[in-house]
């Protein structure tokens, strides 16, 4: 059973009298735990969405409601609101209040009456999870714009949003910065979290998400899956975007019959089992071993007897427990993708991981077992 | 924000804005000089008139909202400030009225009531006219023209890159304002005080770096030590000294001939029973 | 060809008491290439460009600027900045008129260009970017991506030729990306010498001739990017990962027992690679600017229904708005995808751009795919 949380219903807002509608007659709903993306061109009305749906901006008509209630714009209730919905802004330097970063990202928390221990816990785990801990008292003016954009990030997770909305979180980062932030998004999603996150770089968000908002001139023109809006050309056109190359190879393919249409491939490693097609093969056994942030990974590593397999991590308590026990990594980023790649290829791989994100680890080798490209045993070793 | 964005709208779109920027400066200058030199009502009751009407060419006959706001405005402020002035007057004079008011002493006399008059036009009539060249006066070609009559280019300089980037200072702090907010801070007084403190701090060092950047990002863009204009407002001309002078002339002498043409006093008096 | 840039042995520090920006940074940069920058947040790129414009003077080590030592008096840097134009990530950062003409002409006005000159060049800069019926407006009423526009509309208005752009299509939409490269495409077939430095990597993958890596204030890679990223370890120490196209094509590789070259760098490529290769027609219209769409309906009878349609360059892509078209961006891409897959296509372009038809073609050669182009006249 799906339940709406955030949701807009006919919601027009200019910026002035004089200007046209920012945002005209938009309707969309957010269901709980649904990993969304708010697609557009620039200009398109995302970044004034993210603001309405946040009551910063009070729409001209229409309404927003968050858990069914229509917003009421009172003080208390916007506080409420706020406490449980965050935003990220999409330039760090506009969310930087504090000297220095422990102070910053304690800002959130503080603001919300927290007392003391845990606000340095929060801070502690935040930090931690956007590797920024070495720099808990660097003062922000030095930092870098990516140390920036983590540390802004930090200081929306330790306030522990049930939504977060993020405005173009991977822009301005460099490729392995920009996977990070997208594996903190998946591990908000399976922690539970509601992550709404905007963007126009579609082969990022189509690996990603599970639906798709499209913003065109203030509309929302369209909201579903990924792969209903990509197949009307001229509707991408309009909204100003591109379709994946993912969407693109497997729309080509399939018109010839090489491969069938569905089911859609979202991810390279998808891409690649699906068009490499290796049916009489061999294929390897994806161990995937659940790890908390105070596990021994290399006894456990030895334990199991998986000294020499290739090995990647994925989610934060793994993450952690590699920080203190500084195993051998192969796979740093992609780390399921990566391993599943290598069961393919007939070897057997492991997969460090945080035991919320074991679905998530899954999801390639299921596609590819499911879709009949190939068999790869998946292994899940319990805590 | 949208104010100085629109004056800075206004004044490209301005009719004038190719007439030369000292020229109109000068005019106006002429204009309020002699307002202040005669005693008569009627001057600054033209110099009014002129302004309004320049403002009525440069806008082609649309005066925007934001103008007549801003001279409603100053009339508003002005009626306070001649009001006082007008019951403030010499105790040795015949008062007109005389008492209580509020926590004042209200001593109103003939003379005084006349000079809050000439204040109050006089007053009026500057803003009008220091609105009509402002509206039509892009900063950048004022600080060219300033420039042009030998002030340090340094000066002129600053003023452009000050107005240049109040605009990008001004946006980063309201946008920080909207981020305090999802942050919660605005959770009690104190918060919001240090998050108005953060926000300054925050748009402060932002200024710092985009001076240093835009440093760099001049000297890639061959810059000289001074901006040019590529769309040059027509040069100061004898005409305009002609057209300022002589009016200032015109009205000097149409001020002292009327000096005493217009009794505010006798005006008002049926009317308030003196 | 010889060497545009050179630097050697530089290092560059903001203050003597911090940590050098650069150190022992060389590097060399071919005249007319299309060169991709690569490297994490922080590893120097935009002060390496600084450098090269002779913004910032190296406290040791030599840059040379067609094989001459930089002058850094006066006169000298206005010599390279008449043939050097940077595009900053930030427009912001480098705008400083209230107008867009006016920032246009920034530029142009400070290297003493005679007004008549400067002004069909801002014609022309703003026709690039698409701009022209923003000519008169106020800069802060734009968007972002409008602002991008003007800020490289003020850096072709230079002339140059060596066009630095630092991130051109961060916070860009995809067809304003997109739109940037086939300026790039453009410059370097007008023989301008392009550097892109991004995070895109499969954008730099696709374009680039050659990349340059940068870590730490040193440049440790320059070549072809394969040769890059078949050292995955390196890439990984950059702070960069591969690009997708790459990835795949060596996975499928090896699980299908073929050499991992020659490499796919876009989709047509890709397929033609792993795909049946079939050998449909690519009708070639290269469009004078007047008569667009009188050619567009003569074209598209002769390539016959079903054909689809694509476009490459903003001239032509105005020319034929309102028209039936399949493939308003990357035209040259999807169309030899259709070609490849077997079936017939139309592509109308600018006709600046017929080298790269030709080159694109060529490339598609090497995968086997002998797709047909049929010019019309």
């Amino acid at each position: 059973m799906t339940q709406t949380i955030l949701e807009a219903n006919d919601v027009c807002y200019r910026y002035s009298k004089k200007s046209g509608n920012v945002l005209d007659h938009v309707s969309l709903r957010i269901d709980k735990g649904v990993k969304t993306a708010i697609l557009g061109a620039n200009g398109a009305g995302k970044s004034t969405l993210f603001s309405v749906l946040n009551a910063l901006y009070k729409p001209d008509s229409g309404e927003v409601l968050y858990h069914g209630e229509p917003l009421s714009y009172r003080k208390r209730n916007i506080l409420r609101m706020r406490s449980e919905v965050s935003i990220l802004f999409q330039n760090p330097n506009d969310m930087l209040f504090r000297p220095n970063v422990e102070q910053d990202v304690a800002y959130g928390p503080e603001n919300l009456k927290l007392p003391r221990e845990e606000i340095q816990k929060r801070v502690d785990d935040a930090l931690f999870a956007v590797g920024m801990s070495d720099f808990r008292k660097s003062p922000v003016m030095r930092l870098s714009y990516g140390q920036r954009k983590r540390v802004t990030l930090a200081g929306v997770l330790a306030m522990h949003p049930q939504v977060l909305i993020m405005d173009e979180p991977t822009a301005g980062l460099d490729p392995q910065m920009a996977y990070e932030v997208m594996e903190i998004a998946e591990q908000l999603c399976c922690n539970g979290v509601t992550v709404i996150m905007s963007s126009h770089d579609t082969n990022l968000t189509y690996s990603w998400a599970d639906e798709i908002h499209v913003m065109q001139n203030g509309k929302c023109v369209y909201s579903g899956t990924p792969e209903g809006f990509y197949s009307d050309k001229i509707a991408v056109y309009q909204a100003g975007l591109l379709a994946p190359s993912a969407f693109l190879m497997n729309e080509g393919l399939s018109s010839i019959g090489v491969v069938s249409r569905d089911p859609f491939p979202r991810t390279q490693t998808e891409v690649s089992a699906k068009i490499a097609d290796n049916k009489g093969g061999r294929f390897g056994t994806l161990h995937i071993m659940e790890i908390a942030p105070d596990s021994d990974i290399n006894a456990l590593v030895m334990d199991h007897g998986f000294g020499d397999l290739s090995t990647g991590i994925y989610g934060m308590s793994a993450r952690r427990a590699q920080d203190t026990s500084k195993a051998r990594i192969d796979f740093m980023y992609n780390g399921p993708e990566n391993c599943t790649m290598k069961c393919m290829a007939g070897q057997d791989s492991l997969v460090l991981c945080d035991p919320v994100m074991v679905e998530s680890a899954k999801k390639s080798a299921e596609f590819i077992n499911n879709g009949g490209y190939g068999d790869i045993k998946v292994d899940v070793i319990r805590l | 924000m949208s104010e100085q964005l629109e004056m800075d709208e206004l004044a490209y779109s301005s009719r004038m804005v190719d007439w030369a920027p000292l020229g109109k400066l000068f005019f106006v200058l002429c204009l309020l000089i002699v307002g202040l030199l005669t005693n008569s009502i009627l001057v600054p009751l033209i110099t009014f008139s002129v302004g309004i009407a320049l403002m009525a060419y440069s806008t082609n006959m649309r005066i925007p909202l934001i103008l007549s706001l801003a001279i409603a405005e100053a009339i508003v402020i002005m009626i306070i400030g001649s009001g006082m002035i007008s019951i403030m007057g010499d105790t040795d004079d015949p008062a007109l009225w005389e008492g209580q008011l509020l926590w004042f002493n209200v001593h109103m006399t003939d003379a005084s009531f006349q000079k809050a008059w000439l204040i109050f036009f006089r007053a009026i009539a500057g803003v009008t006219l220091m609105l009509s060249f402002a509206s039509s006066t892009p900063i950048p070609h004022l600080a060219h023209a300033v420039r042009s009559i030998k002030c340090p280019v340094e000066i002129c300089e600053l003023i452009v890159l000050i107005y240049r980037y109040s605009f990008l200072l001004l946006e980063r702090f309201l946008i920080m304002l909207d981020a305090a907010q999802c942050r919660l801070g605005y959770n009690g007084a104190m918060t919001a005080v240090k998050s108005y403190g953060g926000a300054m701090a925050g748009t402060f060092i932002f200024s710092m770096e985009l001076a240093e950047k835009s440093e760099a990002a001049l000297a890639c863009r061959n810059y000289q030590g001074y901006f040019p204009i590529y769309r040059m407002p027509s040069p100061m001309s004898w005409k305009w000294i002609a057209v300022g002078l002589g009016l200032s002339v015109l009205l000097y002498l149409i001020g002292t001939e009327t000096a005493d043409w217009i009794d505010m006093t006798a005006l008002f008096a049926p009317v308030l029973g003196w | 060809m010889s060497n545009i840039f050179e630097m050697d042995n530089v290092t560059f520090a903001h203050h003597p008491t911090m940590p050098n920006v650069l150190d022992g940074f060389s590097i060399a940069v071919e005249e007319g290439s299309r060169t991709a920058i690569l490297g994490a947040n922080g590893a120097g790129k935009t002060t390496m460009f600084y450098t090269l414009a002779g913004v910032y003077k190296p406290q040791s080590g030599e840059v040379l600027f067609r094989g001459e030592p930089l002058d850094y008096s006066r006169d000298g840097l206005t010599r390279v900045r008449s043939e050097v134009a940077v595009v900053l990530q930030n427009p912001d950062e480098q705008m400083f008129c209230s107008l867009v003409e006016e920032d246009v002409a920034f530029g142009p006005l400070n290297l003493g260009i005679d007004r008549d000159e400067i002004e069909t060049r801002i014609d022309k800069a703003l026709r690039d970017v698409r701009m022209t019926e923003y000519r008169r407006s106020p800069l802060q009423q734009l968007s972002g991506g409008q602002r991008k526009r003007v800020a490289i509309a003020g850096a072709l208005a230079v002339n140059p030729s060596v066009m630095i752009m630092d991130e051109p299509t961060a916070g860009l939409d995809p067809q304003a990306s997109m739109e940037v490269l086939e300026l790039a495409e453009k410059l370097h077939l007008q023989g301008v010498t392009v550097l892109i430095s991004t995070h895109d990597i499969d954008l730099a993958y696709t374009w680039a001739d050659s990349v340059n890596v940068l870590r730490n204030g040193k440049k440790v890679f320059s070549g072809t990017s394969e040769e890059f990223y078949s050292n995955q370890e390196e890439v990984h120490l950059c702070g960069l990962l591969s690009p997708s196209t790459f990835n795949m094509n060596r996975e499928i590789s090896a699980l299908r027992g073929v050499p991992e070259s020659p490499y796919p760098h876009n989709v047509s490529e890709f397929l033609s690679k792993f795909g049946k290769a079939g050998a449909g027609r690519v009708f070639c219209v290269a469009c004078p600017e007047d008569r667009v769409c009188d050619i567009y309906d003569e074209a598209v009878r002769e390539a016959g229904s079903g054909a689809r349609i694509g476009v490459y360059g903003s001239d032509t892509r105005y020319g034929l708005s309102g028209k039936k078209i399949d493939y308003y961006f990357d035209g040259i891409d999807s169309c030899f995808t259709e070609a490849v897959l077997g079936r017939d296509s139309v592509l109308f372009y600018d006709p600046v751009y017929d080298p790269l038809i030709k080159e694109r073609a060529g490339a598609l050669k090497e995968f086997g795919s002998d797709i047909v182009l049929e010019e019309v006249r």
